[in-house]
């Protein structure tokens, strides 16, 4: 039997070296051994790059010049430096469960090779809630359109053919942009309820949302919708997109950064254009069981 | 005298890193497919009498297989690939920069060569006056042997055998302390390319620190033979260097040589008078904030042996 092939885990760090931690030791106690670690920092401040340095000696560490890069170009950076066959993605303040590794690239072989990424449950930490997929899609295997970027694996000849994160984004929804390029190369996502991922940040509810995640969140949205979705559903999206940011803006009372990012948006029209790759694929807002 | 800012941990990392009581020199290369010339640059960083030395490449995604070949041919290199070609020459540096984990750091292009005393030689002289922030050496044509480094910063030929102060590097061979980048932060992003040297070279002087030029090392570079000129890089040229002189040169020095450096540049602006234009223009988008931040450089004597 040939060897097992090599797993790139790239992880992105801003100043949690306590998260940090629990996440590499998560990564370091998994039954799947074959495995390479990148952790690209970016410029912390509070000691994390010195505590890799010491405990962590085997993390190939990338550190960045400035915190003025966003988690989209900092995981891009991480991409480009993986040797792998396969990339973990993942959050700092994310922990993998022991088998994770090693059930998710037995499923890889098990399962049809259009598989580009394996998403699995995500469980937010402290109160056991679920937070991704939606509870109704929770028990069974299904072909989805986007996942949640705190721990997934995917094949990174895909990543390379589509190109990684969109790097206008800065962060937020840039998943999303991801999951439809995949998709519209004819490659799928699944989700895969067997493994978990825990995460700590983020509250289990989205209307728990920052000014700073909404501005991002509400522009990236549109953008996604813009670049991708057919005539026929982009207006009917659009609208619907801007009733639930309006409904939330006015709810938490972000009315600056409500025009500010409507503005954000509109300036990226010609970015939409010019990228547009409409997306025909059946499980666009529309998940199918495998 | 200066007192040190090293913070306790970089002193502590510097010591444990010390080798055959050397201190660690990382050095810094940033390459964009030419990995033949990659390829002597590194041999000759090898090749070096100073045994304490650790390589890092940042490459700006290379198609030409340089990356499979440091993987190969050099595994001890420290690589970083960026995920594409869109970042800048001082971006990239950057990046290396702060991936350095030696006490100093040597900046170098991947089309230079360095002569195998050129480390051990350098550090010594950081070793002996502390507050070297900069040393940078004689760079000869590699093709012709004739000294080429300080006659393109407007050198005449008696300076280049003396050893003097000054306020500028060339930037394809020369020692830089690393704590420096912690406080002054490495070369400017948004001049993107050419001139970041001088900017650099302002902010380690306005830092406290003194920059040499040691006529005893020899580094040699690949001169272009058809450096031609690109409307790119006659761009950034045109525009970096009003950025420079505006944020660092005393105000009748910053006037005189904006006008200097029009009327060098007006032939640029006769055969390609768009470029010319959206210069000039880029320059005066920043007027503002550079002259709100001016840090004129104090010491009129450093600006002289530069003549430009």
């Amino acid at each position: 039997m040939s060897s097992p092939p090599l797993v790139s885990v790239v992880i992105v760090n801003w100043n949690k070296k306590d998260d940090l931690r629990a996440c590499l030791e998560s990564v370091r106690t998994q039954t799947y051994k074959n495995i390479e670690i990148i952790v690209v920092d970016n410029h912390s401040t509070d000691g994390s790059i010195e505590r890799i340095r010491e405990e962590f000696t085997e993390v190939k560490l990338i550190v960045m010049p400035d915190p003025s890069y966003g988690a989209c170009e900092t995981f891009n950076i991480g991409f480009a430096n993986a040797t792998g066959t396969y990339i973990v993605v993942m959050d700092n303040d994310a922990t993998l469960e022991e088998r994770w590794i090693e059930a998710a690239i037995t499923k890889f072989d098990t399962e049809d090779a259009k598989i580009a990424l394996i998403a699995p449950k995500v469980i937010h930490q402290a109160s056991g809630k679920l937070q991704w997929p939606p509870k109704q899609y929770e028990k069974c295997e299904h072909y989805v359109d986007s996942f949640l970027g705190c721990g997934v694996i995917v094949k990174k000849f895909v990543l390379d053919e589509v190109g990684g994160y969109p790097k206008r984004f800065f962060i937020y929804t840039n998943e999303s942009d991801l999951a439809i390029k995949i998709l519209n190369r004819g490659y799928k996502i699944l989700y895969f309820p067997q493994i978990t991922t825990f995460h700590k940040g983020m509250q289990e509810e989205i209307y728990s949302m920052s000014p700073r995640q909404f501005y991002y969140s509400f522009s990236n949205e549109l953008w996604v919708t813009w670049k991708y979705y057919p005539f026929k559903k982009l207006l009917f999206f659009t609208l619907f997109r801007l009733y639930l940011f309006t409904k939330l803006s006015v709810k938490k009372r972000y009315f600056v950064v409500f025009f500010k990012s409507i503005f954000r948006a509109i300036l990226g029209i010609p970015y939409c254009i010019r990228e547009r790759a409409p997306c025909y694929v059946e499980e666009l807002n529309n998940w199918r069981r495998k | 005298m200066r007192v040190s800012n090293i913070t306790p941990h970089k002193q502590e990392m510097a010591m444990s890193s010390t080798r055959y009581g050397q201190p660690l020199v990382s050095v810094v290369i940033v390459n964009w497919n030419r990995k033949d010339d990659l390829k002597e640059c590194l041999e000759s960083v090898k090749a070096q009498t100073y045994k304490n030395i650790e390589i890092i490449v940042v490459d700006n995604h290379s198609i030409d297989g340089t990356i499979e070949r440091i993987r190969e041919d050099f595994p001890e290199v420290k690589l970083i690939v960026m995920p594409d070609s869109f970042y800048g020459a001082c971006e990239t540096f950057n990046i290396g920069f702060a991936n350095a984990t030696g006490k100093y750091t040597v900046v170098m292009d991947n089309d230079a060569m360095l002569e195998r005393t050129w480390i051990d030689k350098n550090v010594k002289e950081f070793e002996i006056d502390t507050v070297l922030g900069c040393i940078a050496g004689r760079v000869l044509n590699f093709y012709t042997n004739e000294d080429w480094g300080f006659l393109v910063y407007g050198l005449t030929d008696d300076w280049v055998k003396k050893e003097f102060y000054t306020t500028v590097f060339v930037g394809c061979s020369a020692m830089i302390r690393t704590d420096i980048f912690d406080e002054v932060g490495g070369y400017p992003k948004e001049y993107f390319l050419y001139h970041n040297e001088f900017a650099l070279g302002a902010k380690i002087i306005n830092a406290g620190y003194k920059i040499k030029y040691n006529p005893n090392t020899k580094a040699y570079h690949k001169v272009s033979q058809t450096q031609g000129h690109s409307k790119k890089g006659d761009y950034y040229g045109i525009r970096n260097w009003y950025w420079f002189v505006w944020e660092f040169y005393p105000l009748d020095l910053a006037v005189k040589h904006s006008v200097i450096h029009f009327a060098k540049t007006v032939h640029i602006g006769l055969r390609h008078p768009y470029t010319f234009l959206k210069a000039h223009f880029g320059a005066m988008s920043k007027i503002s904030g550079i002259l709100g931040n001016r840090t004129p450089l104090k010491e009129r004597e450093l600006l002289k042996p530069v003549r430009w």
